[in-house]
């Protein structure tokens, strides 16, 4: 380390905290509700090399490692000829990392006549043209049916908008007038970032600034290299699947399959025995598996956060061109977050939980819920105006192997997110809200078990249309260690012409037009389990069917436990000890079903073996 | 005539009062043993402490940290919680965030009302306030059955939309409270009409949670005040940096929850007043924390919502203080990596720091302070026994070796680090907000913050500190300060191409009625009632964010809200440097806000009482390091020595019971007539 550790530590804090002064600078000038109530942005700082320093505290997980390609593309665009004041939009997935609707703005830092660093932003826009509301596209074959793709331009000239690149967006995407607002949002949150940098600058000068850089790179490297060589050295294998390659005729599942490697202080995932790639959405290109093997990763060593170049040159990633987890143009991008990003960082925990399992038992976690984004579009009967609405749920976390997991979290890799209030989706759209509460039994089971999903199910008030671009209805969060696979992702349809019949929907539905009074059934998933069911002590069983995140049905099929009702209103119980401890000895006996599906065991999940003594409620 | 005004400020180790008299001006303090869990027996000795007859005591003000306590230890009534069937988990999904990005070890606190005590009646209202399913009130007496069979001693009443249609949970209320006599009920409606459903029922449910035992706790008060021989009145500090009648604490208990801080802040703002400083950043280090805060043209930064746990929302406007944990007893430790980290660990008052003698061997920022000669050897830090050096030493030693330095070096590095940290948080509260600190003063509160102070305000090129006669009685101080008020908010549903005047208009005389209502109970005079009149305007289409501006005093005309849609742009600019264009800048209208301010009594600027005249002299001198300097000589003075108008150069050590003052070399202390120390930072 160049500088001491007291100014080291000094500035590095500095650095986060200037990004986290832009994120949420963001976040309160958006129009977007996207961002300004989902908090689906960020926003980061990189060296003058386009290395990764700091982003902040809250920003999205899938974002963050998308920034050090994207400014490398804009680098190689401009050969590094830049004029203060400049900034780049971009949002080309292949080349980038994620998919069009995470937009970039990425902007020059200077000092004086100098490149320092550079600022990128990132902001999920509700729409980016493309086929459909929202530009999910749920039956893509390409991505020129996924909205416009930006290679970088230069929107902002001298810090004044480029009316020409401005208009070329508004005219290509639904509610495009309201994007300007989300630009200047992220504009203004370069701005500061840049003059925060100066300051720094200007304070502590060029050498200390660039030493820092340098440090915080070692610094991270080192730490993670330490923590790696206290692990065992081998080979630890993991693989998840999709519901399905919706386009293929014959719509097979899509394995994930990883093969972590540890020798040493180094580690390897490769993820060569993934399927190639689909023909449908659900793939992710190369930058993208990176990113979600750093978050896996960042979730087994949370002490390492935040994410910065250190870490991402210290974990080497294997994949095959042309694979489900590095696709190539033109396969379709949208749905990487409900697809592959969500599969890679539960296999990469999974990978971990195996290496940790006799050295820490606190570092293994089951999958939690999977995203199922649900866009709604078209006129707004009370306004007579265009609109997009993009909904998503939270759901049921991953059983932890030492405690249940919590329900109604956001999904593992958008911890910062938040759901949206009824009251103002209610206001801004013509929905009517049915539900907002847990559902029972969705969770997967074991001596831990996942939170349960929740139920946000609405009517519709206008002749709208619909598209759902999600994962897991069949394949769910799965358990480790004998707990079972959570909760699956629900949607459905109920007509008002025919309100006694629903309609499985299904985590492709595409284009569905939707009547006034039709009902959305929109649930998600639990998640896995942890150890066995059975070992589970009767009365956290007893406290969970009060509580009614299990039925008295699920208690004694799955968890053996037999209660005895204690009052008139039915909402009270005792375990009765004697038929429990017959009904165990007898469920004991039968294995349960392995599989992919909901209440079955994840296969290799099963054979992560942790010694009973480990596992300790906390 | 009574003609003392006691402020009392009830902390967790604890009890201040502070005396003022009304005819000369003078002040007196006492300090008493806090005596949990009721905490009264303390502040009755306490008053009695000042050996004054009760019926000389014009009023007693109090701030006290019951509420929050009750919500820490979870020791407040059981809650149930009656909703929108369909909706049981609104409260309990809470909004689904986590505070941190890569923590899957992290769980939200547990909710104040269980998901078996929330129950759900079939009733239905659109976000325009249209009925469009009647409550089912057959569904309310089975509920209240129910409760009956529990004993539950408060309820808590959310529909979705209420704040537009409060209808429902009004009859709802009826039916539960007759069938339910004792039980203490809030609504949503009455206690925070605003839209979005988790956080007024959050803030609901915390009232009614606190609702028993604050009402509990306050007639025991009375009685126990009415047993000394005292009969007047009383008022309750609240978290919206104002005082309210105990009558008004009853119903609205869940605003009282931040009154400690936000006592502090007013402290600060009315030690700016009285010293004409009216921009103060306070600072208040205390043992296992640091408060930061910001006063404005002699007014506290106000938010509207705050959290008492990450998903424990209280959306009552309420002081804007941050809170780090970066305080005296806070750890210092070297990582992994090698790298040095203070806080957010703290020793706390056991074991304490290690100079402390009680067991503690971790370095904090107390032993960093011994060692480096800024705190005595013989200092008596909250009366306890006389510090360690030797102990604080081998502390520091402990952290010196793997950073390969020097004592003094790791000890300064400490105090960098806790320095950076504070630093930090000012900048969050000033720069981010468009504030710059070097139009503001420091005012330095609790044991520690005249001790880091300077440094501080040198970093930050703030170039004044104030520091109190009584920095450790900084709560105290501003309880003493702070006048009778109230906000009230009303959602509003306008833009600036379609709004009523005649609408906005009604808003704010609902507001100002409920407000002078309110106030006239509370025995403020007409004639001294202010109100302030304001609306949060943002971009159409905006989620968040916006600007909150002034309405005036008089009915709006359709010109003067054209105007205050004018001023938005201009404002906008102020603090966020740009304006949308045009075509894109529709603006909304989402609240109108009253605040309601009066005083009951003249306004306090205490002076302690004291040496008169004279040149300030040192009683000794030690060794104290300094940055770059390193060790230097240093003059120490008694606080309670210096007389008003004395001078005093750095470096220099200013050391009273409860405090020390660290003048850096190259700045200077003036001691005013209030006896508060104004530091020009050199």
């Amino acid at each position: 380390m160049q500088l001491n550790p007291i100014t080291f530590e000094v500035l590095r804090n500095a650095l986060g905290a200037m990004c986290d002064e832009g994120s949420e600078m963001i976040a309160r000038l958006a129009y977007a509700p996207t961002i300004s109530e989902g908090h689906d942005h960020s926003c980061a700082l990189l060296t003058a090399e386009g290395r990764l320093v700091a982003h902040g505290n809250r920003d999205q997980a899938p974002h963050i490692g998308s920034f050090e390609p994207s400014v490398k593309v804009v680098r190689e665009w401009t050969e590094d000829k830049f004029e203060p004041g400049d900034v780049y939009i971009f949002n080309d997935p292949y080349s980038g990392g994620i998919h069009a609707n995470d937009v970039k703005l990425i902007r020059p830092i200077f000092h004086g006549t100098k490149v320092i660093a550079f600022n990128s932003s990132t902001g999920h826009w509700p729409d980016v043209g493309g086929a459909l509301p929202g530009s999910f596209n749920p039956r893509a074959i390409d991505c020129y049916s996924e909205g416009l793709r930006m290679p970088p331009m230069l929107l902002f000239r001298g810090d004044e908008i480029d009316r020409t690149v401005m208009t070329l967006i508004q005219y290509n995407m639904r509610t495009g007038r309201e994007r300007i607002a989300d630009i200047y949002a992220q504009h203004r949150a370069g701005h500061l970032i840049e003059q925060r940098m100066q300051e720094l600058y200007d304070r502590h000068g060029d050498k200390t600034i660039e030493a820092l850089f340098t440090d915080i790179f070692d610094y991270t490297e080192e730490m993670f290299r330490k923590q790696v060589a206290k692990l065992p050295d081998g080979e630890f294998e993991f693989e998840d699947f999709s519901d399905m390659d919706v386009m293929h005729p014959d719509q097979p599942r899509i394995r994930v399959h990883c093969r972590m490697k540890i020798s040493g202080d180094r580690v390897t995932f490769d993820y060569t025995g993934s399927d190639p790639a689909p023909i449908g959405p659900f793939g992710f290109p190369r930058a993208s598996l990176e990113t979600a093997v750093y978050d896996g990763t960042l979730h087994c060593f949370p002490q390492l956060a935040p994410l910065n170049h250190g870490l991402a040159r210290s974990v080497e990633v294997l994949s095959k061109p042309g694979s489900c987890v590095h696709i190539e143009e033109p396969t379709p991008a949208s749905g990487y977050a409900s697809g592959a990003y969500e599969k890679v960082a539960a296999v990469t925990m999974a990978c971990w939980a195996n290496a940790f399992s006799s050295v820490n038992s606190r570092r293994m976690y089951a999958a939690g819920i999977n995203l199922a984004n649900l866009c709604i579009g078209g006129i707004h009967p009370k306004t007579g105006k265009q609109f997009v609405n993009y909904l998503w749920n939270e759901g049921g976390q991953g059983a932890r192997s030492y405690k249940d997991g919590n329900p109604f979290q956001m999904m593992i890799f958008i911890g910062g997110a938040t759901n949206q209030p009824v009251e103002i989706l209610e206001r801004w759209y013509p929905l009517l809200y049915s539900n907002c509460e847990g559902v029972q039994d969705s969770c997967g089971d074991g001596k831990f078990r996942g939170g349960v999903g929740i139920d946000r199910s609405f009517k519709v008030l206008g002749a709208l249309t619909m598209t759902m671009h999600g994962d897991r209805a069949e394949v769910t969060p799965f358990g480790l260690a004998g707990g079972t696979n959570g909760g699956g992702n629900i949607l459905r349809l109920r007509r008002a012409s025919s309100p006694d019949k629903e309609e499985e929907l299904g985590m492709h539905a595409m284009g569905i037009r939707l009547e006034p009074g039709d009902q959305l059934i929109y649930r998600s998933n639990g998640g896995g389990g942890f150890g066995d069911p059975l070992s589970r002590d009767p009365m956290m069983v007893l406290a969970d069917v009060e509580a009614g995140w299990i039925s008295e049905n699920k208690a004694k099929q799955v968890y053996g436990v037999v209660l005895d009702l204690k009052n008139e209103a039915g909402d009270s119980f005792s375990v009765d000890e004697n038929e429990t401890a017959a009904l165990r000895a007898k469920l004991a006996k039968v294995p349960r079903s392995r599989g992919y599906g909901s209440g079955e065991v994840h296969p290799l999940g099963e054979m992560l073996r942790v010694p009973e003594s480990a596992l300790v409620a906390e | 005539m009574p003609r003392y005004v006691l402020a009392v400020d009830v902390g967790g180790t604890f009890t201040d009062v502070i005396c003022f008299d009304e005819e000369t001006s003078e002040a007196t303090v006492a300090k008493s043993p806090s005596t949990p869990p009721d905490f009264i027996d303390g502040m009755i000795n306490g008053i009695a402490a000042l050996n004054i007859q009760p019926v000389d005591i014009k009023l007693i003000k109090i701030g006290t940290t019951i509420a929050t306590n009750t919500i820490i230890m979870r020791t407040g009534a059981r809650t149930a919680l009656v909703t929108t069937a369909g909706f049981t988990d609104v409260l309990h999904a809470a909004r689904a965030a986590r505070p941190t990005l890569y923590d899957s070890d992290w769980d939200p606190a547990p909710t104040l009302v269980s998901r078996s005590d929330t129950h759900t009646v079939r009733q239905r209202t659109t976000y325009e306030g249209e009925v469009i399913e009647d409550l089912d009130e057959e569904g309310l007496h089975n509920i209240a059955a129910k409760l009956r069979e529990q004993s539950t001693e408060a309820i808590a009443i959310n529909f979705l939309h209420s704040y537009i249609n409060g209808e429902h949970e009004r009859r709802a209320r009826d039916i539960l409270g007759a069938e339910m006599p004792g039980a203490y009920i809030s609504i949503s409606s009455d206690i925070l009409p605003e839209i979005r459903e988790f956080e007024r029922t959050s803030t609901t449910v915390v009232n009614a949670y606190l609702g028993p035992v604050l009402d509990r706790y306050l007639s025991a008060l009375s009685q126990r005040l009415q047993n000394f021989g005292y009969n007047g009145p009383m008022l309750i500090t609240h978290s919206g940096g104002g005082v309210m009648s105990v009558e008004a604490a009853r119903e609205i208990p869940a605003r009282i929850c931040q009154s400690g801080p936000a006592a502090g802040v007013m402290a600060g703002a009315n030690l700016g007043q009285v010293t004409n400083r009216p921009n103060v950043i306070n600072l208040d280090v205390g043992g296992t924390s640091a408060d930061v805060s910001l006063a404005r043209d002699g007014r506290p930064l106000i938010r509207s919502e705050w959290n008492i746990n990450f998903n424990i929302t209280i959306n009552f406007p309420s002081v804007d203080v941050a809170t780090i944990g970066a305080g005296g007893g806070s750890i210092a430790r070297v990582d992994a990596g090698g790298v040095l980290k203070v806080g957010p660990e703290s020793a706390g008052a056991r074991p304490g720091p290690a100079c402390y003698r009680q067991g503690g061997e971790a370095p904090t920022v107390t032993d960093a302070n011994l060692v480096l000669g800024r705190l005595g050897a013989d200092t008596k830090l909250a009366g306890r026994v006389a510090l360690g050096l030797d102990l604080a030493q081998a502390a520091i030693d402990q952290i010196a070796e793997p950073l390969n330095c020097s004592r003094d070096e790791a000890a300064a590095g400490i105090l960098s680090i806790m320095r950076a940290n504070m630093a930090g948080a000012i900048r969050l509260m000033t720069v981010r907000r468009g504030h710059d600190p070097r139009e503001f003063a420091l005012a330095a509160f609790g044991g520690a913050g005249p001790l880091h102070a300077l440094e501080l305000a040198k970093e930050l090129g703030i170039p004044e500190v104030v520091i109190p006669y009584v920095p450790g009685l900084g709560s105290a101080l501003g309880v003493l300060s702070v006048d009778v008020r109230h906000d009230f908010v009303q959602s509003i549903f306008a833009t600036d191409t379609r709004f009523e005047v005649s609408e906005i208009n009604d808003a704010f005389d609902d507001l100002s009625t409920k407000a002078q209502a309110r106030l006239a109970e509370e025995g403020v005079p007409e004639d001294r009632v202010e109100l302030h009149r304001q609306l949060d305007v943002r971009y159409y289409g905006q989620v968040s964010g916006g600007l909150t501006l002034d309405a005036g005093q008089d009915k709006l005309k359709e010109e003067d809200i054209r105007a205050i849609f004018d001023s938005f742009h201009e404002k906008h600019t102020e603090e966020y440097g740009y304006t949308l264009p045009a075509d894109l800048a529709e603006l909304e209208l989402v609240n109108a806000r009253v605040s309601a301010e009066g005083a009951q009594s003249a306004p306090a600027a205490p002076v302690f009482a004291g040496a008169k005249n004279g040149e300030a002299m040192p009683s000794s001198t030690r060794q104290v390091y300094f940055e770059p300097a390193g060790w230097i000589e240093t003059a120490v003075y008694q606080r309670d020595t210096l007389p008003a108008g004395s001078h005093i150069a750095g470096p220099a050590v200013i050391e009273q019971l409860d405090s020390t003052t660290l003048v850096i070399p190259g700045s200077s202390v003036e001691v005013d007539p209030r006896r508060n120390l104004i530091c020009r930072v050199g």
